[in-house]
């Protein structure tokens, strides 16, 4: 290169070249994914058939007969109101768990406290809960308080270590100065301990609302339940529907990933709020 | 100083933990017991008599066994096949791993147990759907961790790695995997309790009549309350065990690799 001569400049590409890149590489995936789904339901539609099949349709159903339960399941609203009852049981659950994990996390956060409770706390997390379904099924009976308590005591502990993590990294000078300053106990739970532990909470949150979905889709297919998508599901087991069966799972599973995503998406975006890394 | 403070955090630590099984033994004896139903629940004697008899006839043993050889199995298998997705996945190009990607999210967002009146149509009640349930709850954990670590990884280095004419499972072997071992360790550390805890559930769900899961099943089935308290006590018994045994390898390996503690909770089912 002789001094004469100009090495062109690298243009740096502009905010507008790049939002282009990143809309073609968001159609590309959409698009990729469809054709990925396609395929997968083109192998199981031409795979399937009578026994002998690679795919029998006795075992797995078939694509067309999924989507015909699919159409049945809206269409007579059965549905609405399965997803409406396992989703009311999770949230009644979560909504009582949540309250009692925070305040025991609070009370083993001082040294009486974790003295007295934390041996407690440990035992009781570690009693399989699902193996409880048998007492509370003997103490509650089949109603709809089993169902609350199995979730409930499974999420309650999510909340408790979401929140034990949060006081553990509270500033313990902004805590002395805050009280110093003559601010009661409630406003330093309301302006720095609730504050500093939202992100763990969603994060928490983010854990225990799948976990209860899943929880109670096994109570619901253990106990003998009426309404529920769980009890859907057994009921076309039981019918020896395989399609039926399919059809409820992959919903099951559509809603677990969209409120996967969606619970995702709210705590990315109160982490960048209040500029902390990702959470969970 | 410092032998004094341990001796003396020791004591402390020790009373803590008998003044808390004596405060359940208390209330357990004095104040539920005399209350409840006989069929409901039982008193701490009738339970440990029939902890007595799991011991003395061989059913103790036997239970343990059946459900950690169920998780033990589901484990190594999900653990595999999820190290297995990921190095897959993640030696593609970003652009093109990101197509599979929501494959592993589906199975992860996936309540597993909805898979369990299929897995009876197909596989029975034995060993084999059981241990396909364990694998199943074990398989994305691991994968997603995985494929964390291993985006983690320096493109540089891995371009550098091509030039110098190193295979796709050469850089699997010698770059992605060694680099990925604080996240494998992460999610082996939360899978191994979910394992367990995934094949009481599975035994319950099946109906077994062993393991576990399978004893809490039939005892219930004939309202045997000290059956049911036994067969828990064991089960939480194994899970602390467990969860000693998880804790002191996180802290060994994570240590080791200069990183934190994970946060607990996460395998609270």
């Amino acid at each position: 290169m002789s001094l004469g001569t100009v090495e062109p400049a690298t243009v740096a590409p502009t905010r507008r070249d790049q939002k282009a890149a990143r809309s073609n590489d968001r159609v590309f995936l959409i698009l990729a994914r469809l054709g990925l789904a396609v395929v997968l339901v083109a192998f199981w539609e031409l795979n399937s058939g009578g026994r002998g099949s690679l795919l029998p349709d006795y075992a797995f159903g078939t694509p067309s007969a999924v989507a015909d339960q699919f159409v049945k399941l809206f269409s007579s609203g059965e549905i609405y109101s399965s997803l409406w009852s396992t989703v009311a049981t999770v949230l009644y659950a979560t909504l009582l768990s949540a309250p009692v994990g925070i305040l025991l996390a609070v009370a083993t956060s001082v040294p009486v406290g974790r003295w007295l409770l934390e041996p407690l706390v440990t035992i009781t997390y570690a009693v399989p809960k699902v193996g409880l379904i048998s007492i509370y099924i003997l103490v509650l009976g089949v109603s709809g308080a089993t169902h609350i308590a199995l979730v409930g005591g499974a999420t309650m502990f999510l909340y408790y270590y979401a929140m034990r993590q949060a006081i553990n990294e509270i500033d313990r000078r902004q805590l002395i100065e805050f009280r110093l300053l003559g601010a009661s106990w409630l406003k330093v739970a309301k302006s720095l301990l609730l504050r500093a532990a939202s992100p763990n909470l969603i994060g928490a949150t983010r854990l225990a609302l799948p976990l209860g979905f899943a929880i109670e889709i096994f109570a619901e297919l253990r106990i003998p339940t009426s309404s529920g998508l769980g009890a859907l599901l057994e009921h076309d087991a039981a019918a020896q529907n395989t399609a039926g069966s399919v059809a409820v799972m992959l919903f099951v599973l559509i809603i677990g990933y969209l409120l996967d995503l969606a619970l995702g998406a709210l705590l990315g975006r109160h982490a960048k709020s209040v500029g902390v890394g990702a959470i969970v | 100083m410092k032998a004094r403070e341990l001796s003396l955090r020791t004591v402390s630590v020790c009373g803590q933990w008998a003044f808390t099984l004596l405060l359940i033994y208390a209330v357990w004896r004095w104040l539920l017991d005399p209350h409840l139903s006989p069929v409901l629940f039982a008193s701490p004697a009738k339970v440990f008599s029939q902890l007595g008899t799991y011991a003395s006839n061989g059913d103790l043993w036997a239970m343990v066994g059946t459900t950690l050889s169920e998780a033990l199995a589901g484990f190594a298998i999900g653990a595999l096949t999820g190290i297995i997705a990921a190095l897959a996945i993640g030696s593609m190009r970003p652009r093109y791993g990101k197509v599979f990607e929501p494959i592993i999210g589906g199975f992860y967002a996936m309540p597993k147990f909805v898979l369990a009146p299929l897995l009876f149509l197909w596989l029975g009640t034995g060993f084999a759907p059981r241990t396909v349930l364990v694998t199943v709850s074990v398989f994305p954990l691991v994968a997603i961790y995985s494929l964390t670590g291993i985006r983690t990884v320096d493109a540089d280095t891995v371009r550098m790695m091509q030039l110098a004419g190193a295979s796709k499972l050469q850089i699997a072997r010698k770059l992605m995997l060694p680099h990925t071992g604080g996240y494998l360790v992460i999610s082996l550390v939360l899978a191994g309790p979910h394992a367990l805890t995934v094949a009481i559930a599975s035994e319950i769900l099946f109906g077994a009549s062993n393991g576990i899961g399978g004893f809490l099943y039939t005892s219930s089935e004939a309202f045997s309350a000290s059956g049911v308290l036994a067969t828990l006590i064991i089960g939480t018994a194994v899970a602390l065990l467990l969860f000693g045994i998880t804790r002191a390898l996180e802290h060994r390996l994570l240590s080791a690799r200069g990183l934190g503690r994970l946060a607990r909770g996460n395998t609270a089912l």
